[in-house]
């Protein structure tokens, strides 16, 4: 079942300068997606755009085969039923780590501590659910980030750029990690990377974005074939922000 | 910023209060424009120049028993008796002695001593309003009246927190004792048209307007009223309203004064006792009750036509001013006991 | 070099700190002294409404201060609609007016025979019973009064806390299915709760202290208690021990709220800002916003304005004068000097407590917070008989003059009437300042001053403008403690108007009480202007 359809998706914030051009893209349940392109290419506004903390200039857009927004009328961020995680992890400063995860969730008290307990025990950060945020590492700020935002039960899950602060073998082991809660889970994702490897080893389909154009696009095996074929430099694609 | 003359400011301001010079030193809590033009007229007659600290009469208090024998103050001028009584028992005044103020101050109208003495005086009085209060009524009418139940939503007076109330109801408890003055003051608390609320002229206007029949304020307040330098509006309400001077059948009409104290460790005593002598002249005494209202001192003066045209020759309560401040805390704790706002 | 930073930097700030606190200490000493009969006369009959009222009147304060001041700054931070740019700075406006002078204009206006009951029967030809609006002189009239005079100390934080908020939050809000104004209860509002209870700390400091609006309206509060023990029964000894049991519930709180927000700590993840451009309403929206922000401008500024020129120009002009330039010039160099000292003050022990974690320190300066709550002319009292002590033991023996009765009375009183201002402004902007930057700094060699100054300052630049414009504009309208503390022949404005208005002479006290507003008015304008071209320009 497809749970996300996104036709002819244009988008810019000065007349003439197009920051996301004649986007198409469809994504299958269960689908883990990575939008893979150098800063400043597009691929966070169109994070937002699916999320609706932007609304686009025009193009049509479906989540669960519910039209969100097009030319008409657009649906506002919290009747999306879409997660968001970012770089920055954004947890509530003011609030516990399973207050953080209880959040979202639309059931009775112990039903809500349930479930948050659960996630919080799927990615080894139970420990903390007392703690406040500044209390715990960052890693494991955005373990807790990941499952607040999976917490309830959203169509898609939208990551932006989730490791993009934290040290290497943190990230490669959180990589893992992640994968498997997504996957065991059946949770359909877009993770927005700049980073090649972060793209490759967490999707099943890879669409690479330049100046708000899509390039490539296909399996991870593809594009890591393309790559090797034409010798693609990645080096300007994963040059740090 | 011009940072020089902030500095020449501050230092100049520094010094100011160790000059010694041809100068008198006064704290007041009489703070009328008038005043000040009076004072200019001192310095110009006589060449001292008169410093000025204005302020509520307890808070000078404070500062004259806070400063000592370092005080610069050389007499104090408040509004009421009982501030003057208070000062006095502390210790902090000295005899005035001074023929002029012998000869035009009455003894009830001065301390023990001749410590302070009277520069003007008032009445706490009765406006009612003709329309719908019969002379009858009126006839010989005593403060100590008012608690008849044929007043009941009839009176307007303002807050217990006034001192001029209080002094009021020192003056009852001084000639009637405590138990009676409380009785009294319960029955009249219940006599109120309304909350008490404004000063003494918002109860000269509540007369006029209809919201009571009868209030009690002081009677300068009529003066200014009429003069029309308060408006229109508060000279047609004036108009609107007469004067009573209360109880003429027995004690008199509650009489409180204006009145200047010669401060203990006066550094210019000579000055300060020129500058009493002054205020008591007929000069001063004229300005005085062609600007405020109040009644004179001198007999050479007489009140401002405003003023005498309710009656010159009222009798007044000879009960001893001072005796407003010794009894003022039990009428403070007196009208909390009556509920009177 | 590094011992001697030690020393000043821990035991400088302390010995200065005991020095202003010490007219509050003798405030409080009178706590240990002889307990009079006056004490069972106030309990049996008075004190309980004087605390129910108090309770009544600070209560209905905040809540009505929260509503306006959280609002507004939400709505003028997150959303764009008819002249908000002007509303944006109009809000704080309010402040250049005194709460005794919005009472006078409300009583002035909405009394039986006020303007506007006397504009409505006019207008609609009524008879003279009839009164449109309902009393003022109340306790829900005095909260009203309080609130649209006090509510941009709360505005003022809660817009720089959303301003600094951070962006990613707020979305993760809305994706985890919240709207907008959920978004605004649920989220935004108890991330800034420390900003706001700091704010709200204030308004319930500045409400308990105040003595002119609840004198007018004849309300018996505590502080009216005070006055009429101390005026009334001549017993000042009581009247400051029921101040100190003012003091005493006021440090309680503060220290209360300091320990509240041990646990979270609110300045976590606000680093990364993304600024997203502010919603444009529309229709209805669009005027309901402007409404909304508008009205507490009107009731706690046009208004009184209004009602005071119109005072003004039918009885009073020959105000203007020479005499007129004086006091002006007065009120504004105190001000001024007294506001820049009094941050300076506040920067220097905020900074001690930071970079020496001077403990002993932060528990003292909870009590040189609470002279705001002290009413201004109790804190007078100890302020001069500090100064006389002074004088007494040395100063008058040694230097040959006194410091009772000269303008360092006057600025000491007001640098402890106004260190709240100062110091949680500074204590805000030190929040806001990563500590790894301290660290930083130390391994480049910047210690102490070169820290203070060279790192610190510039990024406490907007905070100290802003110290500066409360305190400039808290001065400006301090009466109490200038009437019995300043020199001979010296008035500002605040006395002018007083000598008026103490006898409700409110025409005569119209011109000097609107000179007071415009020139409370005019630091505000220029440090609003600074402060806005001051802020560091975020990354996106």
């Amino acid at each position: 079942m497809t749970i996300l359809e996104i036709k002819n998706l244009n988008h810019y914030y000065i007349k003439g300068k197009p920051v996301l051009n004649n986007i198409d893209i469809d994504l299958e349940e269960g689908e883990i997606l990575s939008i893979l392109g150098p800063s400043g290419c597009g691929k966070t506004t169109l994070l937002r755009i699916i999320a609706g903390l932007e609304k686009e200039k025009n193009g049509i857009i479906q989540i669960n085969n519910r039209i969100v927004s097009d030319h008409f009328h657009t649906l506002p961020t919290e009747k999306r039923d879409v997660g968001l995680v970012v770089q920055e992890r954004a947890l509530f400063p003011h609030m516990s780590i399973i207050k953080n995860v209880m959040f979202g969730i639309k059931f009775n008290k112990a039903k809500k501590q349930e479930i948050a307990m659960n996630l919080l025990r799927l990615f080894e950060v139970d420990k903390y659910a007392h703690n406040f945020p500044n209390e715990i590492s960052s890693g494991e700020q955005q373990r807790v980030a990941i499952a607040r935002a999976m917490a309830p039960n959203p169509k898609i899950l939208l990551m932006d750029e989730p490791f993009g602060t934290l040290d290497h073998s943190l990230t490669h082991q959180l990589r893992i990690e992640t994968k498997k809660v997504l996957k065991d889970n059946k949770i359909t994702a877009i993770i927005v990377s700049h980073d090649f490897d972060d793209a490759i080893s967490m999707s099943d389909r890879v669409i690479v974005i330049e100046e708000g154009i899509i390039k490539q696009q296909g399996t991870a095996k593809d594009i890591t074939n393309i790559v090797r074929e034409k010798s693609l430099d990645f080096s300007s694609i994963s040059e740090k922000s | 910023m011009n940072i020089k003359s902030i500095s020449i400011a501050l230092i100049f301001s520094f010094i100011s209060s160790m000059v010694f010079a041809n100068e008198v030193n006064v704290y007041t809590s009489r703070h009328y424009d008038s005043d000040a033009e009076l004072y200019s007229s001192f310095t110009a007659d006589t060449g001292i120049k008169v410093n000025i600290i204005s302020g509520k009469g307890k808070a000078l208090m404070e500062r004259l028993k806070s400063e000592g024998p370092n005080s610069p103050a050389d007499v104090f001028i408040t509004v009421d008796a009982g501030n003057l009584w208070k000062v006095q028992k502390d210790g902090m005044f000295q005899s005035i002695s001074s023929s002029v103020v012998e000869s035009v101050v009455p003894t009830n109208l001065r301390g023990p001593n001749d410590e302070w003495v009277a520069i003007a005086k008032r009445s706490r009085v009765m406006y009612y309003n003709p329309l719908t209060v019969s002379a009858d009524e009126m006839e010989n009418l005593a403060y100590e009246h008012l608690s008849d139940a044929k007043w009941i939503g009839r009176i307007a007076i303002r807050s217990s927190g006034n001192m001029y109330n209080q002094s009021l109801v020192a003056s009852l408890i001084s000639n009637n004792g405590v138990a009676d003055t409380e009785a009294w003051a319960h029955r009249f608390v219940g006599n109120f048209a309304r909350k008490p609320e404004g000063n003494d002229r918002a109860q000269i206007m509540a007369v006029a307007n209809g919201e009571a029949d009868i209030a009690i304020a002081n009677s300068y307040y009529i003066g200014l009223m009429l003069s029309g330098k308060k408006g229109d509006e508060q000279r047609a309400a004036a108009r609107k309203v007469n004067l009573h001077f209360p109880s003429q059948a027995g004690r008199g009409a509650h009489i409180n004064v204006s009145g200047i104290g010669l401060m203990k460790n006066s550094p210019n005593k000579a000055n300060a006792i020129k500058f009493i002598e002054f205020l008591l002249s007929d000069k001063a005494q004229e300005h005085i009750v062609n600007n405020t209202y109040e009644y004179p001192l001198s007999a050479n003066v007489a009140p401002s036509d405003l003023i005498a045209q309710f009656g010159t020759g009222f009798k007044e309560d000879q009960t001893s001013v001072t005796d407003y401040g010794k009894f003022n805390p039990e009428a403070v704790k007196l009208m909390d006991r009556v509920g009177w706002q | 070099m590094f011992e001697k930073y030690l020393n000043s930097w821990s035991l400088l700030p302390v010995i200065c700190f005991i020095f202003f606190i010490a007219p509050v200490v003798i405030v409080i000493s009178s706590l240990f002294g002889d307990y009079s009969d006056n004490w069972s006369h106030l309990y049996n009959y008075v004190l309980g409404s004087y605390i129910k009222n108090s309770i009544y009147l600070v209560a209905g304060v905040l809540i009505l201060v929260s509503i306006i001041g959280v609002s507004t700054a939400w709505l003028v931070t997150n959303y764009d609609f008819f002249c908000k740019n002007i509303l944006e700075w109009a809000l704080i406006l309010p402040l250049a007016v005194p709460p005794y002078i919005l009472a006078y204009t409300f009583t002035g206006l909405f009394d039986t025979y006020g303007t506007a009951n006397n504009l409505v029967r006019d207008i609609f030809n009524l008879s003279n019973e009839f009164t449109l609006f309902p009393k003022v002189r109340n306790v829900p009239g005095a909260i009203i009064v309080f609130s649209f005079t006090l509510y941009p100390y709360v505005y003022l934080v809660s817009r720089m806390a959303f301003i600094n908020q951070s962006r990613s939050i707020l979305e993760s809000g809305r994706t985890l299915g919240l709207n907008r104004l959920e978004v605004f209860y649920r989220l935004a509002v108890p991330m800034i709760r420390p900003a706001v209870i700091a704010g709200l700390m204030l308004v319930a400091m500045e409400t308990l202290s105040d003595f002119g609006a609840v004198d007018h309206f004849a309300i018996s509060t505590f502080t009216t208690g005070i006055f009429r023990t101390w005026y009334g029964m001549y017993d000042i000894h009581t009247a400051k021990q029921l101040a100190s049991l003012l003091l005493i519930i006021a440090i309680m709180f503060i220290i209360a709220e300091k320990y509240s927000r041990k646990n979270a700590d609110y300045s976590f993840a606000g680093s990364v800002f993304r600024q997203f451009d502010p919603l444009k309403l529309k229709g209805y929206k669009n005027f309901l916003a402007f409404l909304f922000c508008f009205f507490p401008i009107f009731i706690g500024f046009i208004l009184p304005i209004l009602e005071l020129s119109y005072w003004a120009f039918n009885y009073k002009l020959d105000f203007f004068n020479e005499r007129f330039i004086t006091t002006a010039w007065n009120s504004f160099y105190l001000a001024i000097i007294s506001a820049f000292m009094c941050t300076c003050l506040a920067i220097i022990i905020n900074f001690s407590v930071r970079y020496k974690s001077n403990n002993v320190l932060k528990f003292l300066s909870s009590f040189l917070t609470v002279g705001y709550a002290v009413p201004g002319i109790i804190l007078a009292i100890g302020v001069m008989q500090l100064l006389t002590f002074l004088d007494a033991s040395f100063v008058g023996k040694y230097l040959n003059f006194l410091l009772t009765g000269s303008l360092i009375g006057l600025i000491l009183a007001y640098i402890i009437k106004s260190y709240a201002l100062a110091s949680s402004t500074i204590e805000s902007g030190y929040q806001r300042v990563n500590i790894r930057l301290d660290d930083v700094a130390k391994s480049l060699k910047s210690s102490g001053w070169s820290l203070l100054s060279s790192v610190h300052l510039p990024l406490l630049k907007t905070s100290f403008l802003t110290s500066v414009l409360l305190v400039v504009s808290e001065v400006i309208k301090e009466l109490p403690a200038t009437l019995i503390l300043r020199p001979f022949n010296f008035d500002t404005l605040a006395v002018y108007t007083y000598i008026f208005a103490a006898e409700e002479r409110m025409y005569d006290a119209a011109a000097p009480s609107i000179s007071i507003v415009m020139i409370g008015l005019l630091p505000i304008i220029i440090l609003t202007r600074m402060i806005r071209t001051s802020r560091p320009a975020r990354r996106d």
